[in-house]
């Protein structure tokens, strides 16, 4: 019981962290209408950033500074780039925010290396904070969770109680209305844009240190972040919410299931299935091994089910 | 018409979507205190125009508030010159409540004419009485009154006001015409999109008919009214 307890936390400071990202890639698309493919690549560069000014100064110093630096310079890719290409329409857009991508990753490559960076968890979180049965639950971890938490307590607070937060919501809706109603909605966008990609640059900097900092990690986030919005429904905040949790938690369950999914089915009471015809290698694999592939299999199943995601409002 | 300067003067206006051409030349003026009334059939160009004014759409030509040149400002500015829109779909914030919209309607440089939220909920009770309901449950006609309040929020000079009474019931018809009148008395001109022509023609001071994505006619309700060629041309079904 104990084991589970700490695998569910562990899955829900994971799906947390998967929520850093997904909240503003769906925000901006909530708002923008841009489905940006670059989102995980400042997810990449909060990392590298954070990297950086570790070796400078500290840990913290990252921490504060890496985030805003990742958010202006979203904002001046909003401003000077997707602006511009927006005129041109949504094709245009998704090629653009495809080509960052690959430009962010090949600029990471240039500067820091093909090779995983040694970004460390800071020594002052470095230690157990508890032990139950014999696990460790390390410092860091409780302080990835308390990020994660203060941020989505941060963004609910921004979004439901202050004006900039009301013109968000308004801009979902009629964005021209407000514009015509004397809001800046150009600017409001920008800073969305650099909002989001903040978020994605924070999750990089308490997820870098913990997980690997290397020039593939956007690539390996941005598929499952994709899956995330998409499986949530195209638009809802909740939804990605929802869809983080479910992917962040399932996914870490599996990975530390022992045995294979005959033993599974028979520990859940169930009757083991007969392993013989074309598909009885099935029934051998085990479920960590599956654990990468099950967010797809899942996003296949809802989008034939359900095309518009668990709490999504559009289809396409 | 009074010989003030205009606070509106359009002259030789185009606008477009995309490719297609839909404003061909409208020249038009709205002075101080006055209700102008856009008629016209479905299709004409006249929710165009307004959103031409705003500068939602592209736009070329001249368009002057208080004689300021504004073709090269942005919806913003224009709302911060001093012109107030209201849409033909009212463009209620779904997910936002009643007090939250009109809240939306002040702006930083919101001028005196600005109504105040007790204001608003003095002259529509009703409102008050959902000021926490999410504004996209009200019924047709409290919609239109919020979004005209909330238009009023911002204490413009001018408000284009598109097709206000669509879908309302006569005596709401009824009070969208006297909020529209007072209005005016308070100094606040109106440039009024409509269909139902017995109202706007009771209720305006200048008459411009379009079609085609031009002005055709430029006069009073009387004029008009006599006008049997442009009624039949431009306005009969």
């Amino acid at each position: 019981m104990d084991t589970f307890i700490f695998v569910l936390v562990n899955g829900l400071l994971y799906g947390m962290l998967l929520f850093m990202l997904s909240s503003g890639l769906t925000l901006i698309f909530s708002l923008m209408g841009v489905l940006n493919f670059a989102h995980a690549s400042f997810y990449m560069l909060g990392a590298y950033f954070a990297y950086q000014l570790a070796s400078f100064g500290s840990f913290w110093l990252g921490l504060i500074l890496a985030p805003l630096l990742v958010g202006c310079l979203g904002a001046a890719i909003e401003r000077f780039g997707l602006r511009i290409v927006h005129k041109h329409g949504h094709v245009a857009e998704l090629l653009f925010t495809f080509g960052l991508a690959y430009l962010i990753e090949e600029l990471v490559r240039l500067i820091w290396g093909r090779q995983p960076v040694p970004y460390r968890i800071p020594e002052s979180l470095d230690f157990t904070l508890f032990s139950v049965s014999g696990i460790d639950y390390s410092a860091y971890r409780a302080f990835m969770l308390l990020i994660a938490v203060a941020m989505f307590i941060s963004v609910l607070l921004l979004l439901k109680r202050t004006r900039v937060g009301l013109m968000v919501q308004a801009a979902l809706s009629h964005p021209d209305v407000l514009w015509a109603m004397g809001h800046n909605v150009p600017r409001l966008f920008m800073l969305v844009f650099g909002g989001g990609v903040a978020l994605a640059g924070l999750a990089g900097v308490i997820g870098g240190n913990y997980l690997v900092t290397e020039p593939g990690m956007a690539q390996q986030m941005g598929t499952i972040l994709f899956v995330i919005v998409v499986f949530g429904g195209l638009g809802s905040l909740l939804g990605a919410f929802l869809a983080s949790l479910i992917i962040g938690i399932t996914q870490t369950l599996m990975v530390t299931m022992d045995g294979t999914l005959t033993d599974l089915i028979t520990s859940l009471g169930g009757a083991a299935p007969h392993a013989t015809g074309m598909f009885r290698e099935i029934w051998t694999i085990a479920p960590a091994n599956l654990a990468p592939v099950f967010p797809y299999l899942l996003l296949v199943i809802l989008l034939i089910v359900r095309p518009r995601g668990l709490l999504g409002t559009r289809e396409s | 018409m009074s010989d003030s300067a205009p606070l509106l003067s359009v002259r030789d206006v185009h606008a477009y979507y995309g490719l297609s051409h839909v404003l061909h030349g409208v020249d038009l003026d709205v002075r101080e205190g006055q209700i102008v009334a856009l008629l016209g059939r479905n299709g004409v160009g006249r929710s165009t125009l307004c959103k031409a004014i705003m500068a939602i759409v592209e736009r070329e030509g001249s368009i002057r508030i208080k004689g300021q040149e504004t073709s090269q400002m942005m919806p913003h500015q224009m709302a911060r010159l001093g012109v107030g829109y209201v849409p033909e779909d009212r463009a209620i914030f779904p997910g936002l409540t009643v007090e939250q919209n009109l809240i939306l309607g002040q702006h930083a440089n919101a001028g005196p004419k600005s109504w105040t939220l007790d204001k608003v909920y003095s002259q529509f009770p009703s409102l008050e009485r959902r000021r926490d309901t999410d504004a996209d449950v009200l019924s047709g006609g409290e919609k239109q009154m919020l979004a005209m309040c909330r238009a009023l929020m911002s204490g413009p000079d001018l408000i284009l006001v598109d097709e206000p009474t669509e879908g309302l019931a006569p005596l709401i018809v009824e009070q969208v015409a006297e909020l529209l009148a007072e209005i005016t008395r308070s100094g606040v001109s109106v440039l009024l999109i409509e269909q139902k022509l017995t109202m706007a023609m009771r209720i305006a001071d200048h008459v411009y008919v379009m079609g085609h994505g031009r002005t055709v006619f430029s006069g009073s309700p009387e004029e008009l009214r006599i006008d049997h060629d442009t009624c039949k041309a431009w306005l009969e079904v």
